[in-house]
């Protein structure tokens, strides 16, 4: 009986105005190469966001859609904050 | 009518006869390759017939020795018959029964009953244009291509009878240009993109059977799209469930000048039903310095990303130590951007303010413990 653990990025989602992406990272288990168990965590890498530690689909995906007209929207959009 | 010589015509069997005729060149008693059956033999030397046994010798059914030799110029014809006898055969006005094998080259053609006690063998094809009643068991077999094709031709209906005991415990069948599958009342008739419930006779039931019952249940369903509830319209469709776990962290909004953290090993987990987002965090100890003490204190790292256009506020069901807010009435987070929550709150009466860094001080072993119900766009 052989148990394994790997981790893959199994769901990358781009969501809303400011193309936030949304990250699923599965750790699976596997007995004798048979999956037994998945369980998920998850992170949001938004637009001005350190993407040095990302995957190299991640960094690819920031690359193509955080762009400098999505940055600057969204630097406005953090500067309207209002409370009430 | 002249007369003969040898047997009348009475004592000859009545089965077809074998001629084989010898033109002898050269003196001799030896008749060889012939088929005969002993006594069932007649020979004839130039037309006059021979006796058996004083004449010629022919016990061996294969050649005839002559007593006294043919000479050149000479003819022998050897007549014989096949060994059977008349009582040996079936009636062709009355039937009868073959007790050994029979075998035909032609056509057999039956138009009464057929009954075959053994083993049948049909190496062509075989052709029934009446009902066929198999009463132990009917095996159909091939290798590599359709093995059973039921045609019901041009209605609806069943195809196949499933019966026990006599008595119709369900079917198969044809309805439109679909096959379905029935038990005495209930099915599923098979689409080209669904699989859809239907009646006995295969006609399409709306809303009327269950999959599965209270005590009869099916265990796990694994669907990759959504499940419609209460409903068929898009706002029914519950197309995602998800639990896992994310890792939140404390600080300034982004944007703002950020305090240097010294923290340990925060944890959070989720639950995503549909666009729900059900998210608890537990942010502790840690500690900040003087750095940003004026920016918006936050949770971030939240597991999706807040729907931009709802503004999603979490009532204080939150635990805080060594934490003092500027306006303690009322506490709360509220989606400040993705998927980050940042702190306000207001004293009665009063208007609701971002509440700062600076409410976590820079002493050690501060907590936020938590949870934050909101809406995903995703």
């Amino acid at each position: 009986m052989a148990l394994t653990e790997e981790t893959v990025q199994d769901k990358i989602e781009i969501v809303g105005d400011y193309k936030f992406i949304q990250v699923r990272t599965a750790t699976v288990i596997k007995k004798d190469g048979v999956e037994i168990s998945r369980s998920f965590h998850r992170h949001v890498v938004a637009p001005n966001s350190d993407v040095s530690g990302e995957s190299d689909d991640v960094k690819a995906l920031a690359t193509q859609f955080h762009t400098d007209e999505v940055k600057t929207a969204y630097v406005a959009h953090l500067a309207e904050r209002d409370p009430n | 009518m002249g007369g003969y010589i040898g047997s009348s015509v009475g004592n000859v069997a009545n089965a077809a006869e074998r001629k084989q005729t010898y033109s002898i060149t050269t003196a001799t008693t030896s008749l060889t390759g012939l088929a005969y059956t002993p006594t069932k033999v007649h020979v004839f030397h130039n037309g006059v017939r021979l006796v058996d046994s004083t004449d010629y010798t022919a016990t061996n059914g294969t050649s005839i020795t002559l007593t006294n030799a043919a000479q050149n110029g000479d003819e022998v014809v050897v007549i014989s018959y096949p060994s059977f006898q008349t009582s040996d055969t079936v009636s062709a006005a009355n039937g009868g029964t073959f007790a050994g094998n029979v075998a035909m080259s032609g056509t057999l053609g039956v138009t009464g009953a057929t009954t075959l006690s053994g083993n049948s063998t049909v190496g062509g094809t075989l052709g029934v244009t009446g009902a066929v009643t198999a009463s132990n068991g009917l095996t159909v077999d091939d290798d590599g291509a359709t093995v059973l094709t039921v045609d019901r031709a041009t209605s609806d209906g069943t195809i196949i009878d499933v019966q026990k005991d006599g008595t119709s415990v369900g079917n198969i069948g044809a309805n439109g240009s679909r096959a379905y599958m029935s038990g005495p009342q209930k099915g599923i008739k098979f689409g080209n993109a669904s699989v859809d419930p239907c009646t006995n006779t295969g006609a399409t039931a709306d809303n009327a059977y269950d999959l599965g019952g209270s005590s009869v249940r099916y265990k796990d369903l694994y669907l990759s799209g959504g499940a419609y509830l209460g409903g068929t319209g898009a706002a029914n469709k519950l197309e995602d469930y998800e639990e896992g776990t994310w890792t939140p962290t404390v600080g300034a909004v982004t944007g703002q000048t950020q305090p240097t953290v010294t923290a340990g090993t925060f944890s959070g987990g989720y639950t995503k039903i549909g666009s729900v987002v059900v998210a608890s965090f537990y942010v502790g100890p840690f500690q900040f310095n003087s750095t940003g003490s004026g920016s918006t204190l936050a949770i971030k790292g939240f597991p999706f990303s807040g729907d931009p256009n709802i503004v999603s506020t979490a009532s204080p069901a939150n635990a805080f130590y060594y934490i003092t807010f500027g306006r303690p009435d009322f506490v709360s987070m509220r989606h400040y951007t993705a998927n980050e929550f940042a702190f306000l709150s207001s004293n009665n009466g009063g208007n609701w303010g971002w509440e700062s860094c600076s409410v976590a001080g820079t002493g050690s072993s501060r907590y936020i413990i938590g949870s934050m119900t909101y809406l995903t766009a995703s």
